[in-house]
């Protein structure tokens, strides 16, 4: 019998290795697929598919829910998203929070709480982070994904060298084409992301909303951080808000850049008669300074580089030892939403989302505590 | 444009396995092909 060359032998092995590895790390990528439950309380009127607003999102990664909590009061409408970048998580999980937990007196909260759908389906190479984590609520612990900034390159590829934005013909690195924060008002036949920015966009037009809200987190570093964005037309509403979040919290209020296309807080508010609003926590998983991202380090937001980098002043906000902790975040994001409630007063009515907890009792009590348990 | 890039790949990956299998006495060069074809694969199926 004929001798097996030993390079052949070893190429042999490899292509077995190579099909082992491919099945356990497609199984571990595809599980991102799976999304997290979200169990609707007693608020809640209905649900809606983003795709009714955009038909080319139909049957695709960027099709997500819409859920409407309608007093059955008429009055003015918020709409809040979570999860535009799903590696931003306090805005994913204050959205969750509000649909499993608040019952509006007055006016409608809808609620897009995985604005970017597809994007939570991937993590951002090269940055080591965990695919979920943990938040311990009255009745058990919850996993939520921990995603990519921007759309799955599977679901959106390859990118330009260079995007153009379409409406405004701003250029911006290539891999930005991805990002939902970079595509507004969005193109009915555009690529995913611009497709589900169109729908949100039509969404916001066909309801009249009143206020929308995108919330973020940003790194500790950054100048644009425990901050609200305001559209000049949501200006006044944002600084009679802050007067108010100011005895709680630290925080400032930003103007939307006239020239920085893209983003919520300037095309919404250009492209439809919504007061758009943006805010930003600080979330230490975010930045360049921090050590291993682990599933414990984005909900206690803890980091000993962090820390140091504060001794040193290099932060643009005060970072304690013990970190900036999710409740924390959730906490000014919850705060300010319902603030910005309690601040309207315009031509639309009223909206009072009831019941809400105040900053304090989110941090004291964790933000587990007004999250559903699971079932 | 996705199925332009499909093919791209796929061609590196035959030329992946085509060169693993033809290099003699060379063990590190054969893992590094057999590290580089997981992620050909792994887009190449659409997974990552």
């Amino acid at each position: 019998m004929k001798k097996i060359p030993r390079h052949i032998l070893t190429a042999s092995l490899l292509c077995v290795f190579v099909a082992v590895m491919v099945v356990v790390l497609g199984i571990s990528f595809r599980s991102m697929k799976e999304a997290e439950p979200i169990y609707p309380g007693p608020g809640v009127t209905g649900q809606e598919m983003l795709s009714k607003y955009c038909p080319n999102l139909k049957g695709t990664a960027g099709d997500t829910e819409i859920y409407i909590l309608d007093s059955g009061v008429p009055g003015a409408s918020m709409l809040v998203l979570g999860g535009t970048h799903p590696n931003e998580p306090s805005g994913f999980i204050s959205a969750i929070s509000l649909i499993e937990t608040v019952k509006p007196v007055s006016g409608i909260l809808y609620v897009i709480p995985r604005a970017n759908a597809s994007a939570f389906t991937c993590n951002d190479p090269q940055e080591g982070s965990p695919q979920r984590f943990t938040i311990q609520t009255a009745g058990g612990e919850r996993w939520f994904r921990f995603g990519s900034r921007a759309t799955n390159p599977i679901d959106q590829w390859p990118d330009s060298e260079v995007y153009v934005h379409a409406s405004s013909g701003q250029t911006l690195s290539g891999s930005e084409i991805r990002n939902l924060n970079r595509a507004y008002p969005g193109r009915e036949d555009g690529t995913l992301t611009e497709r589900v920015a169109y729908g949100i966009t039509q969404f916001i037009k066909q309801h009249n909303v009143t206020i929308t809200v995108d919330l973020h987190e940003a790194s500790p570093e950054y100048t644009t951080v425990n901050a609200i964005v305001a559209h000049e037309d949501a200006m006044d509403l944002a600084t009679l808000s802050l007067w108010e979040l100011e005895d709680v919290m630290k925080i400032s209020v930003e103007a939307s850049p006239k020239n920085l296309h893209g983003l919520t807080h300037r095309e919404l508010g250009d492209y439809t008669d919504t007061l758009a609003l943006l805010m930003e926590t600080a979330n230490a998983s975010q930045g360049r300074l921090h050590g291993t991202v682990s599933a414990e380090m984005v909900v206690s937001g803890q980091d000993k580089f962090y820390y140091r980098a504060g001794q040193y002043g290099a932060l643009t906000v005060d970072y304690p030892e013990t970190g900036i902790g999710m409740s924390e975040r959730c906490a000014r994001h919850i705060s300010a939403l319902n603030e910005f409630c309690k601040s309207y007063d315009g031509p639309a009515g009223t909206i009072d989302l009831g019941e809400m907890p105040s900053y304090k009792e989110i941090i004291t009590n964790g933000i587990g505590a007004y999250l559903a348990s699971p079932k | 444009m996705q199925i332009v890039y499909l093919i791209i790949v796929a061609l590196v990956l035959v030329l992946v396995v085509v060169n693993m299998f033809k290099k003699k006495d060379n063990l590190f060069f054969q893992i590094d092909a057999a590290l580089v074809m997981i992620t050909l694969l792994l887009r190449l199926l659409l997974i990552k």
